[in-house]
């Protein structure tokens, strides 16, 4: 293949430039800075289109960056070829409309040739742009040989599969770009990317524990705190019941006045009650006992009264017998002298026979009976009346005393008892003067009447003079008979009065069994009014002691009310002292101050713990956090795991394809070397570059033999390592292109070399461009 | 009397680690729709307490959609008696969060300390019995077992979360020393930690549980999932297992050996599918397993593509072994049969294991014949 013609219309510095070009070695002397390395970048343009994609910003690498004229519009050209006996015009355009697409012709017809894509500098040289720079691209830049692709290596070999080898690159390149992306060890890697989030995330888990040790403690607090508040209540709850119970006691204390007022009483009444009972030396006598023994003793009265009234009547009857005998004697005698009276009288007025005197006589015996009667009576109920008053002074002196000098219950009851002592005895006596009187008035009656009777008979002695004979006899007779009858009526009343003997007798007996019963002992009690004293006392003592018994019993009753609603003074009954109001009030306000404290402590525990509750959930949201990460962090580990797994694999894969690849291509080096070590002598023999000894490896890298071992040749002066690049490329080129060769573009190859060696390359040179059409472009003469 | 036994319920759970946000968000729901279905199932069954053997939520931040849902369905049926134990995920505010709704805990919502509780349960039929339960920490694990003590006339169901010395859970959680829980008069104990539904025999008098996740979160909660009905009358005790799981987690072996058409791959997964009882509303996790060609390529993210609209959820691991017959590249000119017999010699001499040697040169293969995936 060769070049025929070029146009630049515009490519970098260039415009409108057009060159010919011949067979063999086309020399192009320019100088600096006029665009020969820009000459030679545009015919490996035409073929290959703008490399750098991508990387704008970089003009070493971005063609379209460094060659895109300064105006921005289009720029492109064409190049005139001939290969496999066809002409040919390439024309690429670099202009928004095309892009730079090649654009074929046929050189003969002009017409568009499809012999070609756009892809035709690989399709042409069957290799890509990297491996034509390796080889038939000798750019002063880039001379040195840095080694070969597997293109390159593909069109070395003859052997089959070279898709695989072909592909060789781009597989390596992906597993490179892959160890690059997954890198552990550079920055921008994966791995390390994602070793460094696990560092984070590790070192962020860290806080964990501290943050659970927090949140523990925290809720520990809390706990406490609750528990603190628990506690708090429940000595809060103790010191309100124990408020409840000092108030409670404070109205105790306060009542307790009350209390002590009606215990007291109750004990007084009970003393009084015990004195009243421990009066009876023997049995206590019912109300009815002692009724009786009074009636009965008053009944033993009464017949003794009787007795007496009965022997006064007698008296009075052996009296009035005595005196009817004197009478009758005298009605005898008067009979004889009314007899004779009468006699004589028959000669009187028989009426004029009453005379005052004789009613007289007869009132004077009335007011002796009622004189001595009324005597009696006064007698006996003045002694009641006396008693009476004495008991009712008493009274009312113990009364006034009560309330005057000592207010003492026994006073005040002793005065009350002796009032009502004093009643009783009044109205005893009265009863008893009543009734008297009522004898008397019965006595007086009867006597009014004998009185009147005695009169009217007195009156009808005159008239009936003639009957006083008769009268006289009669009455004699009436005499007789009044003596025979108060004869009778006193045997009738010594019967009585000794019946009436027998029942006092049998009453006193019963009245001193009742002593004997009541007093323990026998009282001798020498009369009525003793015994009446000593029923009287017993009576009032058993008042005494019902009332006693009475008044301790509505105290007691009282008590026990005063208890029932006031149960709270059962204590007090059970033995319980009275804490003094003062003591009660001192606690009572202790207590409440307490229950202050507990309050502002709880609120202020509240406060902690509604603090402490956030921090608990800010520390439970952490945990979750911790926990979410601590998830990540399996994740990422995971992840990284499989990652390194992966990277691994890919590193072997890697590895192993190239060393496969490596022993791969070993197997066609040789004809490179072969060729390589034809141009090494030629520049040997040149003198310009030693004989050494060189090898290529599998991975046809060149390495020079030095103090025993082989080195890369990158270690080589300049000079040398371009002129073996030079070598190594032409040997390369040798082995690559055994029928249609391609031009050679060179673009000051020589400009290390040493200025004595340059004959020798221009002698290389020579030799070369009978193989191929070498572009050779240069700005020295000296190395044309 | 019935008595429901559930635990890890792990409501609000994040799930996107291996769910997509809206797979996730819907599968948090429906954690929270299972909740409310295991009360509507116990109402139904007439099932008077329930066991929440701890781990109800999954963090200390419970959202308000779940206190919520949970707050209202405990409330709203206060025929059934709660027993909530927490556990190692839920030790957040939702008893205080609870109180401070309602006003207080209703009387049929019964919680647990760190000390031992026990509780009388009675049922409509007369039948008696004590819920005893704590929450085991770092500072009662050692002592707790020790003090417990119940009356052995009465029949006993204990709660705890932790993990049994031999079963280990997902994460770390209280060692539950199940020897020293025997003769201690326990009819049942309920466990929670374990999410794999577990029943084994405590002594000669009771049996130990747990019950499960009710619904399984990840690929690693395969298979059935519910809960545990005790019934209870006056001649013991029974336990069964309900599955109750609205969606199960499948992990199926898929051998596609011989296989190279995605397509045939695509069939065989459904097929082992089918034959594993893996329905449209399940998850599924398929192992591709046996050997394939070395130049075959497995198109994981096609295949999983294919496959989803027929389940759930689908996973595609491809844990495949290249079929290598060195002898094929004996001969082998080109540069992967220098390839493989450079990696033979490798193997050979030791140098690599035959699990790295079928891995790269499966690698290079599917890279010298174009797979640019790696």
């Amino acid at each position: 293949m060769k070049i025929i013609k070029l146009h630049v219309e515009k490519f970098g510095n260039l415009t409108d430039l057009s060159m010919d070009f011949s067979d063999g070695l086309n020399q192009v002397l320019k100088e600096n800075g006029w665009g020969k390395s820009t000459l030679a970048a545009f015919l490996r343009v035409m073929f290959y289109g703008l490399e750098g994609k991508g990387i704008k910003k970089d003009i070493s690498v971005n063609d379209r960056t460094r060659y895109m004229p300064w105006d921005g519009g289009a720029f492109g050209g064409s190049i005139t070829f001939e290969v496999n006996g066809k002409t040919y015009i390439l024309s690429r355009n670099y202009s928004d409309k095309t892009k730079g697409k090649a654009f074929l012709q046929d050189a003969g017809t002009l017409l568009e040739s499809n012999d070609y894509s756009d892809n035709i500098g690989e399709e042409l040289f069957g290799i890509d742009s990297d491996s034509f720079k390796k080889t038939a691209f000798i750019d002063h830049n880039n001379i040195r040989y840095l080694g070969a692709n597997s293109k390159i290596a593909s069109r070395v070999s003859d052997l089959p599969g070279m898709d695989d080898l072909d592909r060789f690159d781009q597989v390596d390149r992906l597993l490179s770009e892959y160890e690059v992306k997954l890198s552990n060890i550079r920055k921008t890697g994966a791995l390390y990317k994602l070793n460094e989030e696990i560092h984070g995330l590790e070192n962020e888990l860290k806080k964990r524990e501290k943050t659970e040790e927090e949140l523990e403690a925290a809720k520990e607090e809390k706990r406490k705190k609750f528990s603190y508040i628990d506690e708090l209540m429940k000595e809060r709850k103790a010191l309100s019941d124990k408020l409840v119970s000092l108030s409670e006691e404070r109205t105790v204390a306060a009542n307790y006045k009350n209390y002590s007022v009606v215990k007291e009483e109750c004990l007084l009444r009970e003393e009084t009650y015990f004195q009243k009972k421990n009066a009876f030396a023997g049995d206590i006598p019912s109300d009815a006992e002692i009724q009786e023994c009074s009636d009965i003793l008053r009944k033993a009265e009464e017949k003794k009264l009787q007795n007496e009234i009965l022997e006064r009547d007698i008296a009075s009857l052996k009296n009035d017998i005595n005196t009817l005998e004197d009478r009758k004697q005298e009605g005898e005698k008067a009979l004889g002298q009314k007899e004779d009276a009468l006699s004589r009288m028959k000669d009187k007025n028989p009426f004029e026979v009453y005379s005052k005197s004789d009613e007289r006589d007869g009132n004077n015996e009335t007011d002796e009976f009622a004189e001595m009667l009324d005597l009696k009576i006064s007698k006996t109920s003045s002694l009641f009346f006396a008693a009476a008053g004495i008991f009712l002074l008493g009274g009312v002196i113990l009364v006034l005393i009560n309330f005057i000098m000592n207010r003492n219950l026994l006073i005040l009851g002793g005065g009350i008892v002796c009032f009502i002592i004093g009643l009783v005895l009044f109205i005893l006596g009265s009863m008893r003067k009543k009734k008297e009187h009522a004898l008397i008035l019965s006595a007086e009656r009867k006597l009014a009447k004998e009185r009147e009777a005695a009169a009217f008979k007195k009156q009808e002695k005159l008239l009936n003079a003639e009957n006083d004979r008769k009268l006289l006899q009669t009455e004699i007779k009436g005499y007789e008979e009044r003596i025979a009858a108060d004869k009778e009526k006193i045997r009738l009343k010594i019967e009585t009065i000794e019946q009436n003997s027998v029942e006092i007798g049998e009453i006193e007996k019963n009245v001193r069994e009742f002593s004997v019963k009541t007093n323990g002992a026998n009282i001798e009690l020498s009369d009525y009014e003793e015994i009446h004293a000593f029923i009287q006392k017993i009576g009032i003592s058993l008042s005494e002691l019902r009332l006693a018994e009475k008044e301790y019993l509505a105290a007691e009753e009282k008590k026990q009310i005063f208890l029932t609603e006031h149960p709270e003074y059962m204590q007090f009954e059970e033995g319980r002292s009275v804490p003094a109001e003062e003591e009660i009030g001192k606690e009572y306000k202790l207590t409440q101050e307490r229950i202050t404290e507990i309050n502002e402590s709880k609120e202020k525990l509240n406060e902690e713990i509604g603090l402490l509750a956030h921090q608990i959930e800010s520390l439970g949201r952490d945990m979750d956090y911790y926990h979410a990460l601590s998830e990540t962090l399996s994740d990422k580990k995971e992840e990284a795991k499989e990652s390194e797994k992966n990277l691994r694999k890919m590193k072997l894969t890697r590895e192993y394809l190239t060393k496969a690849k490596n022993r791969f291509v070993a197997k066609y080096m040789s004809p490179v070397k072969d060729r390589f070590d034809y141009y090494m002598d030629i520049m040997a023999n040149a003198g310009i570059l030693p004989e050494d000894e060189y090898q290529i490896d599998a991975g046809l890298s060149l390495q020079k033999k030095e103090l025993g071992s082989y080195h890369e040749i990158a270690y080589q002066s300049d000079g040398y390592s371009d002129m073996i690049g030079i070598c190594m490329r032409f040997a390369l080129l040798d082995v690559m292109f055994k029928q249609e060769k391609p031009m050679i573009i060179m673009d000051d190859p020589f400009i290390n070399l040493d200025a004595n060696h340059l004959e020798g390359a221009k002698e290389f040179l020579k030799s070369v461009a009978g193989e191929y059409q070498i572009l050779y472009f240069t700005c020295h003469e000296d190395r044309m | 009397m019935k008595i429901i036994h559930t635990a890890d319920l792990h409501l609000d759970s994040n799930l996107e680690r291996n769910l997509s946000k809206s797979r996730a968000e819907e599968r948090r729901n429906e954690l929270l729709a299972m909740f409310r279905s295991i009360v509507g199932y116990a109402a139904s069954e007439g099932a008077e307490a329930i066991l929440i053997a701890g781990d109800l939520f999954d963090a200390s931040f419970i959202s308000r959609t779940a206190l919520d849902a949970v707050i209202s369905t405990i409330t709203g049926n206060p025929g059934i008696t709660f027993y909530y134990l927490r556990g190692n995920h839920d030790e957040g505010a939702f008893v205080e969060e609870f109180k401070s709704r309602a006003g207080k805990l209703p009387e049929h919502f019964r919680t647990f300390d760190e000390n031992w509780t026990s509780y009388e349960q009675t049922g409509s039929d007369g039948t008696r019995i004590t819920i005893t339960g704590a929450e085991i920490n770092r500072r009662n694990s050692v002592t707790l077992a020790t003090s417990l003590v119940l009356d052995n006339d009465r029949m006993n169901i204990v709660l705890l979360h932790g993990q049994t010395a031999d079963i280990k859970g997902k994460d770390d959680g209280e060692i539950i020393p199940i020897r020293d829980y025997r003769n201690k008069g326990i009819d049942y104990l309920a466990l929670g930690h374990i999410h794999a539904p577990v029943i084994e025999r405590l002594d000669s008098r009771g049996m130990y549980s747990y019950c499960g996740c009710p619904e399984g979160r990840g690929f690693d909660e395969c298979g059935e999932r519910g809960f545990n009905v005790i019934t209870v009358d006056h001649d013991g005790l029974g336990v069964e297992f309900v599955p109750y799981a609205k969606r199960v987690i499948y992990d199926i072996n898929v051998d596609i050996s011989g296989l190279s058409d995605s397509e045939d791959i695509i069939q065989r997964i459904k097929d082992s599918a089918l034959n594993s009882g893996v329905c449209s509303k399940d998850l599924m996790k398929a192992k591709l397993t046996g050997e394939i060609m070395i130049d075959t390529v497995i198109h994981k993210e096609y295949i999983k593509s294919v496959l989803e609209p027929e389940y759930y959820v689908v996973k595609i691991v491809d844990e495949t072994r290249p079929h290598i017959d060195y002898n094929d590249f004996t001969n082998d000119a080109s540069l992967k049969g220098e390839y493989v017999r450079l990696i033979k010699e490798e193997l050979d001499a030791g140098n690599l294991d035959e699990e790295t040697a079928s891995e790269i040169i499966q690698c290079g293969i599917r890279l010298l014949v174009g797979d640019s995936n790696l």
